[in-house]
């Protein structure tokens, strides 16, 4: 009778603790993609709505802030992203140290339970939005300020992060847009040393380096990017988004038949960039693009946390199993152990209304007004429109998402 | 025995008492005045103690400073703001705003308000439209032209640990703030200064 209630009480404990994990793993997940449904349903306005924080536990506010601000980015309301990603990293830099308390809930329950900090790769684009928000807007210098945000992130994670051609060159415009020459010169010449035959880095590297008296340099790059443009001409500078970023995906692995690891991982994508043409003043002009596959990166990201993920996954197995040896009784004990192989859930949380792809299109256009006139090719051919007013010396900026 | 488990029950709950005690007195919101004259650091990066400390010093080098000629009369200044070269967002209007305070309070320099041109423009116009007392019409082409340019560069260079077992992360700031004084007439630099801040900060790797 005695064991009978035992285990019963034992049976009670862990019923109390599904219910607990499950109420505070899944409820964030659901008012998230609540938010990404009516996004991708058109609905902006309600998603920004359904991701105020004070409807989402704390571990999930840096999720919340990065889909909002995108959205936010989306809709063209750029300081209200910029404030929202700001805010994403006011928490990333707070949160950055080991939580034991957080730690002890992901060896029992899993990884969900803890605070989401991002991928590396994640990391470094709420960078690269507010770069984009402030050049959008011509706040030159706060464009800088994040260009040296985003360079203390490449080199903490150089080896992945050194892929993302689109952000170097974006930190790169960002220093000289707001003066700053001779942090534009050597973000230029890192980038040239990565993509050295890209025109879209050669020829604005081969001007800074006139401006700065390199000329032997300036021709070097000259020969790569081809004619100099006149002196007087300005720059068209399109930020444009396609299709949507990969999702992670549930992995498990059965060490025993009654327990498993669960993982998170990238399925391989496969997808064509889209090509952009440029109309204006009723001619089509040169271009030179710099795109970044954020499908591959993200999956980079992910695989660097590879080892240090395996470690922690081993940890809670271990640990798991403890816990369910540790009951009083073999049936509390068969209880316990089923009930912690259902709580075993890979943490597949992630930024999603991010592009698949960013492609960075520079076009150098005579000052004055144009209207101008983007063709992507790219699942069918589709067009934007837009005037846009072109200063001597100087970039304006545009931005673009095509779906699909 | 009885009597020996009653004690053990009775020191437990003043435990748990006093433990609760001492975390909802933690938790308890709090507010207090600071003196802007004491120097409080939170972390390593740019607070109001270091903009006062940056005010300070160059206001005083520029007050004591015998390389700006004054044979004319009183210079008259222009702002032209600081630019802002560090990994933060600073506003460095708040900066220049309390050093052109401290200039004209002293009575050594007259200040031409760049922010207000647009709004000065549009009170004359407005004037000139007929609303106005052609008594009362302000005259135009009489506005003071400057002498001089104040302007400047806030910069940084940050450093952190580098990866390695350790139970603290840290972190080292050091800002200098250049500020210049160009004259309009020769394009010359008549007074130039800066004030270096090097900082160390520390934080837990592991919390709670």
């Amino acid at each position: 009778m005695g064991l009978h209630r035992q285990t019963l009480r034992s049976a009670f404990l862990a019923l109390s603790v599904v219910i607990t994990s499950a109420l505070l793993v899944g409820c964030a997940s659901v008012q998230i993609d609540t938010a990404r449904a009516e996004w991708q349903a058109g609905n902006s306005q309600q998603a920004i709505a359904s991701l105020s924080t004070d409807k989402i536990p704390v571990r999930d506010h840096l999720l919340a802030h990065m889909e909002k601000g995108l959205i936010q980015h989306e809709t063209g309301d750029y300081n209200g992203s910029i404030n929202t990603l700001l805010k994403a990293v006011k928490l990333l830099n707070s949160r950055d140290f080991l939580s034991v308390s957080e730690l002890g809930g992901s060896l029992v329950i899993s990884e969900r339970a803890t605070t989401y900090k991002g991928e590396y790769a994640e990391q470094l684009w709420l960078h690269t939005y507010l770069m984009m928000n402030f050049l959008l807007t011509e706040q030159y210098e706060s464009a800088a300020v994040e260009a040296r945000r985003a360079l203390k992130v490449f080199d903490n994670h150089s080896d992945i992060l050194q892929h993302d051609h689109f952000s170097q060159l974006l930190t790169a415009i960002a220093f000289n847009s707001a003066g700053q020459t001779n942090d534009a010169y050597v973000t230029y010449r890192n980038l040239a040393a990565l993509v050295p035959e890209s025109s879209a880095v050669a020829g604005a590297l081969s001007n800074i380096a006139a401006s700065l008296g390199q000329f032997s340099e300036a021709e070097k790059y000259r020969k790569i990017s081809g004619p100099s443009s006149r002196n007087d001409s300005g720059e068209l500078v399109v930020f444009v988004a396609s299709g949507t970023i990969a999702q992670k995906r549930p992995g498990d692995l059965f060490v025993f038949p009654d327990a498993r690891i669960s993982f998170p991982f990238y399925p391989p994508t496969f997808r064509t960039v889209p090509t952009i043409a440029v109309e204006a003043g009723g001619a089509t002009r040169d271009t030179s693009t710099l795109s970044t596959s954020l499908n591959a990166l993200v999956a980079e990201s992910l695989a660097a946390r590879g080892n240090k993920l395996a470690a922690k996954q081993v940890a809670r197995l271990a640990a798991k199993n403890a816990l369910a040896e540790s009951a009083s009784s073999d049936t509390a004990t068969e209880i316990l152990k089923a009930v912690l192989f259902v709580l075993e859930e890979a943490d597949t949380r992630s930024w999603q209304t991010l592009p698949a792809d960013l492609t960075m299109v520079r076009v150098p256009l005579p000052p004055g007004s144009h209207n101008v006139i983007l063709r992507a090719t790219h699942l069918g051919e589709r067009d934007i429109t837009f005037s846009v007013d072109i200063q001597p010396g100087k970039s304006t900026f545009r931005r673009w998402r095509l779906s699909g | 025995m009885k009597m020996h488990t009653i004690s053990v029950k009775s020191a437990s709950i003043a435990l748990v008492v006093a433990l609760g005690a001492v975390v909802l007195s933690g938790c308890a919101a709090t507010t207090r005045d600071l003196n802007p004259d004491d120097p409080i650091h939170y972390d390593a990066s740019y607070d109001f103690s270091d903009k006062k400390r940056i005010v300070d010093d160059l206001t005083v080098s520029l007050l004591n400073s015998p390389t700006v000629p004054v044979a004319s009369g009183v210079p008259l200044l222009i702002v032209y703001g600081v630019a802002n070269q560090t990994s933060e967002h600073i506003n460095t209007g708040g900066i220049t705003d309390d050093i052109r305070l401290a200039l004209l309070q002293s009575g050594r320099y007259r200040f031409l308000s760049e922010a207000q041109r647009d709004n000065i423009t549009k009170e004359v116009s407005y004037q000139q439209g007929g609303a106005v007392d052609p008594q009362q019409l302000i005259t135009t082409g009489k506005q003071s032209g400057a002498d001089y340019i104040l302007g400047g560069t806030l910069r940084s260079i940050e450093k952190t640990q580098p990866r390695q077992w350790r139970l603290n992360k840290r972190e080292i700031i050091y800002y200098s703030l250049n500020l210049e004084l160009t004259s309009l007439t020769t394009g010359e630099i008549a007074w130039a200064d800066k004030v270096e801040i090097a900082r160390e900060a520390s934080r837990p790797i592991i919390g709670w």
